[in-house]
């Protein structure tokens, strides 16, 4: 290599570096003046969804030209990665889509605006399905908002039982006839087939709608424990039934699903049914050629209530130290209540809060199903349902971890029912000790 | 070596310790490193250090750090049962995983160094899997090899093994898979060792196959002594990188280094305290502890290299 | 006559074998590729329920919508991420080689200190590291431009390729710098006309590495670039999955494919330089 190659070399690095630094907007702020400006808004999921984003905006900026929108879009996995660190660094875009179990942290550490003085003031949420509103409630204030209402489901292969002379089970079926049938379908069909899939693993999922069948929420108001050791036994017991009978899968064939749908029992061909929240309903249906419908997750005909309730998906949030809180909140009443907006994003964000506009708008048939399977929730079988700072407490994420280790310890057969139970509450004390 | 060579190291010795060519060298050996010196104190000490200073702290990302001492480290050796998971996980990692992966590329590497044909077209295959390191499509591809249905599988069956487990599914299983993974891209440290190889002079070879030679005794005489500085290289930086591999157990386990935190790599485990659990301060300890262990790693492999790594220029 | 026969067969089986050898080690390396790029002529609901490799039908359908995908033809993508890795190659080859080669060959005060801090930078997992360097480079105004991602290069903050210099130039004779010296050459001179020619193959790596990394690098493009138009090859392969929507497997699984081929041709051109190199370390002169 000779000097002048060398040289070369340099002045092509300079004039690079030149030209990098003209690209990009440099580091992006609010614009500052209610005149008009920049508004940025986050969000997570994939390019479909960001492509009807996208649509929202330019179906805003036509009714108010003063004011441009732009897309922070980061896929999920990595999406709070990212948002946590534009609010570390001060630089998040004033409005953030948040997960569920993701608003009460943010709201805990003063990253989200106060929004009760703009409901019914800038924002209405008057034809929003009843109570939704305060479930964003932290600390006594509304700081989170739904763009969709949701329900725990169970979706199954309609095709498959239809090929067996079975039906979809009505909604509210009970946990013995759930057993039966599963059990059914697994000597039907024969093979490495189960009837259920077995997601007793996640705290979150249909363990919430067994344990409020028993009147309880897996948290208190105070951030305890709401449910004891019986509860947990009886749990890892059912499934062990569940699992012995032939009608849930071995632990093996349940530790290869991921959190992902492709990876899902359902979509791999090992199990009738996924069980879930409802709006997966479309996503899942675009993996296979069967057709999937939605029912209730097994019900306890001597509980207290039916264990479902409505519930937000896809939060959002304003970022308290962002500069055009009032556009955003604008922006959100459009998003949410203008047909010309929440007609855009349909059902994709879950069924739309805006009971008038969820009415009013169609839908695919997969949607369809979905929607009709979110009224029928939150207008006949649906019980009450506790807002997010009590559903999410701070010790929430490690209590999570201890339950699956707890549920999944047993399945493989690594521990005992009681050894798991109580090892899961010695745990469960101390990471709320520690959170307090 | 007798001449030139030997009055012109003469000549730099002398050099060296007299004062003005001393000064001289010196104030090279810093003006080279210009660069390096700009990088470190304006891009990588500061955020070294702020992020030392947060062990310290209860930094919870979202709101301001507050000093809490030792309170972290204490927690981490006394308290946490997943931290000495994740250790026992990564060490059993890094122990297996970086030697097969060596052993396999240097034997890769001398393989194709020689005359074959289609040399390249194999040079390129052998390489190709490193190019899909981390690649999101990686796990979908890893079970589809290692799945319940997977290709594996489906090659134990038909030689008449009757049930093969899932090897990504259960916990006894899943980190070797893992480990497979890793010497499956070994592509990279087989490029260095090619790299290596070809820095070896030719005419030793031709002198020694002259003397009557073969070639077993040719490598262990010749090619392995001359790329012993290659190889402690390649000890140090896949060393180095095991010990911090994440991106194939988070894709792989979906973030979760399950079944059963068997897949529960050590900057995994830091990642979830930090980004999933919001306890960066938490983590910011951890990674330091981190750095002690693969530190004191490291400098024992140096103190090591003294005993059976050869340079050529004279140095240590 | 016949004992050059007989010592010909044996040759020639086990010729035959290593072929098979290496064969069938190189088909084990390429399935999963294979198995991605069949994915990738398939629809995504027969993804993953049909079992085969083959797909029934070669449809390219997928390539067609995973190239409009995302709003932005993919090639901007490709650009941009060429452009990165094109300026993380450049940086890092002069960076790190001059440091190296003040490490490998010059004596001066404190040397071994910095060289452990050296591979000290690279001991700390970078998520630690995240948060402080983001406020950093927003201060600077350095975020959603490209500026984070090239600048470190520029500044040899990649220590892995310093060491992997030193290494090699360790393996350079001295004899060639004396002789050079003797010459009346400095460091500069030295540097310049004897070290680099000589470390091309480690040179070689050293590129090939680097834009491999660069343009497969997901986290720290994430962090930084926000505008669609300066998205990368990594960040628009991830947004065609939702793992809780809609993902779109065939389109991301075809733009995978087709990613991938930049990365192979590169490869193979310079593995060429790598081997092809310099055979001998010139002794002589």
């Amino acid at each position: 290599m000779d000097r002048r190659k060398f040289l070369t070399l340099s002045a092509l690095t300079v004039g690079g570096i030149a030209a990098v630094s003209a690209c990009g907007s440099g580091s992006g702020g609010g614009g500052g003046e209610s005149a008009g400006g920049e508004l940025r808004v986050a969000q997570f999921g994939s390019a479909h969804r960001m492509g009807l984003f996208e649509q929202v905006f330019e179906a805003y900026t036509a009714k108010n030209p003063d004011w441009s929108l732009t897309l922070d879009a980061a896929s999920n996995d990595a999406y709070l990665d990212k948002l946590a660190t534009q609010v570390s660094g001060g630089n998040a875009p004033a409005v953030m889509g948040l997960f569920h179990s993701a608003v009460a942290q943010f709201a805990r550490q003063n990253a989200l605006v106060e929004l009760d003085e703009y409901l019914g003031n800038g924002l209405d949420t008057s034809k929003f399905t009843e109570g939704l509103v305060d479930l964003g409630r932290v600390d006594g204030t509304v700081q989170g908002l739904s763009f969709g209402d949701n329900a725990h489901g169970s979706m199954y292969d309609v095709d498959l039982l239809e090929s067996l002379g079975m039906q979809l089970p009505e909604p509210g079926y009970t946990w013995e006839e759930f057993l039966t049938f599963s059990a059914d379908i697994t000597r039907a069909v024969g093979g490495d087939f189960y009837g259920t899939e077995d997601r007793s693993s996640q705290l979150d999922q249909i363990f919430k709608v067994w344990l409020l069948q028993r009147g309880k929420y897996a948290f208190t108001e105070t951030g305890d424990l709401g449910f004891d050791k019986s509860d947990l036994t009886d749990w890892l017991e059912l499934w062990q039934m569940l699992r012995d009978e032939g009608a849930a899968p071995p632990a093996d064939i349940t530790a290869e699903a991921g959190g992902t749908f492709d990876s899902s029992a359902l979509i791999r061909g090992y199990a009738a049914n996924h069980q879930t929240y409802a709006n997966a309903l479309a996503s899942m249906q675009a993996l296979t050629e069967s057709r999937l419908q939605l029912t209730t997750i097994p019900v306890n005909p001597a509980g207290s209530g039916s264990g479902h309730f409505v519930r937000g998906s896809n939060w959002v949030g304003l970022y308290a130290r962002a500069e055009n809180i009032d556009a955003a909140v604008d922006f959100l009443d459009f998003a949410f209540n203008d047909l010309d907006g929440a007609g855009i994003l349909g059902a994709e964000l879950g069924a739309p809060p805006n009971r008038e506009v969820r009415d009013s708008l169609e839908y695919t048939e997969a949607e369809q199903n979905f929607i009709d399977y979110i009224n029928l929730i939150s207008d006949e079988l649906g019980d009450t349902a506790i807002p997010l700072a009590q559903e999410f407490p701070p010790s929430w994420s490690d209590i999570n971890t201890e339950f699956s280790t707890a549920v999944e310890d047993f399945r493989f057969g690594r521990t005992s029912v009681s050894e798991s139970v109580d090892r899961f509450f010695e745990r469960a004390e101390s990471a709320i000790q520690a959170a307090r | 070596m007798t001449g030139p060579a030997q009055a012109g190291r003469e000549v730099s010795r002398r050099r060296s310790r007299s004062a003005p060519g001393a000064r001289s060298e010196n104030r090279w050996g810093y003006l080279f490193l210009t660069p390096w010196f700009i990088g470190i104190v304006f891009l990588t000490a500061g955020p070294m250090l702020v992020s030392l200073y947060y062990s310290f702290t209860d930094f919870a990302l979202l709101s301001e750090p507050n000093w809490i001492g030792t309170d972290n480290y204490v927690r981490m050796f006394t308290e946490d049962h997943r931290f000495w998971g994740s250790l026992g996980v990564t060490l059993r990692y890094v122990l297996i995983a970086v030697p097969l992966q060596l052993i396999f590329a240097l034997v890769v590497a001398v393989a194709l160094n020689r005359g074959l044909r289609g040399l390249s077209v194999y040079r390129a295959m052998y390489y190709l899997p490193s190019l899909l390191a981390g690649s999101v499509a990686i796990a979908v591809l890893w079970r589809q090899v290692f799945g319940r249905e997977g290709i594996v599988n489906v090659v134990l069956r038909f030689v008449g093994v009757v049930d093969p487990p899932s090897w990504i599914a259960e916990p006894d299983y899943a980190l070797y898979t893992l480990i497979l993974l890793r010497v499956w891209e070994f592509g990279s440290p087989m490029v260095i060792f090619l790299a290596g190889l070809r820095q070896i002079p030719a005419e030793l070879y031709e002198a020694s196959a002259i003397d009557g030679a073969g070639k077993i005794p040719q490598f262990f005489r010749i090619t392995l002594p001359l790329l012993t500085p290659v190889i402690f290289l390649n000890i140090i930086l896949q060393l180095i990188g095991a010990f911090q591999a994440f991106n194939s157990a988070y894709i792989i386990s979906d973030g979760t280094g399950g079944p059963l935190d068997s897949t529960l790599f050590y900057t995994l485990y830091l990642y979830l305290e930090a980004f999933t659990n919001f306890r960066m301060g938490y983590a910011s300890a951890l990674a330091w502890v981190l750095v002690v262990i693969i530190g004191v790693f490291t400098a024992l492999n140096f103190l090591a290299s003294k005993y059976w790594v050869h340079y050529d220029d004279g140095d240590r | 006559m016949t004992a050059i026969t007989t010592a010909r067969r044996p040759l020639r089986g086990r010729r035959i074998v290593l072929h098979v050898v290496i064969g069938l080690g190189a088909l084990a390396m390429v399935y999963p590729i294979m198995w991605m790029f069949a994915a990738s002529l398939k629809e995504d609901s027969a993804i993953f329920s049909q079992i085969g490799l083959l797909p029934p039908v070669f449809d390219f359908a997928n390539y067609a919508e995973g190239w409009n995908g995302l709003g932005e033809p993919f090639s901007t993508f490709f650009l941009n991420s060429f452009v990165i890795a094109g300026l993380a190659v450049i940086g890092n080859l002069v960076s790190c080689s001059l440091a190296a080669y003040s490490f490998a060959r010059l004596q001066f005060r404190a040397r071994a200190f910095w060289f452990a801090i050296m591979l000290g930078t690279l001991m700390l997992p970078y998520h630690v590291t995240l948060i402080p360097q983001y406020t950093l480079f927003f201060e600077l105004g350095w975020v959603n431009t490209y500026l984070p991602l090239v600048v470190p290069k520029m500044l040899a903050t990649d220590a892995f390729f310093i060491f992997l210099f030193v290494q090699f130039i360790r393996g350079i004779p001295r004899e060639l710098d004396d002789a050079a010296k003797i010459d009346g050459a400095g460091p500069g001179r030295i540097y310049l006309q004897i070290v680099l020619p000589l470390l091309r193959p480690a040179l070689v790596t050293g590129a090939i590495f680097t834009f491999l990394w660069t343009y497969n690098d997901f986290l720290s493009q994430l962090i930084y670039i926000s505008e669609r138009r300066l998205y990368t090859i990594p960040l628009a392969l991830r947004a065609f999955l939702d793992s809780s929507g809609h993902s779109a497997w065939g389109p991301m699984f075809a733009m995978s494919t087709l990613a991938l081929a930049p990365l192979i041709v590169i490869f193979i051109l310079f593995q060429r330089q790598i081997v092809d190199g310099i055979a001998t370390s010139g002794l002589k002169g």
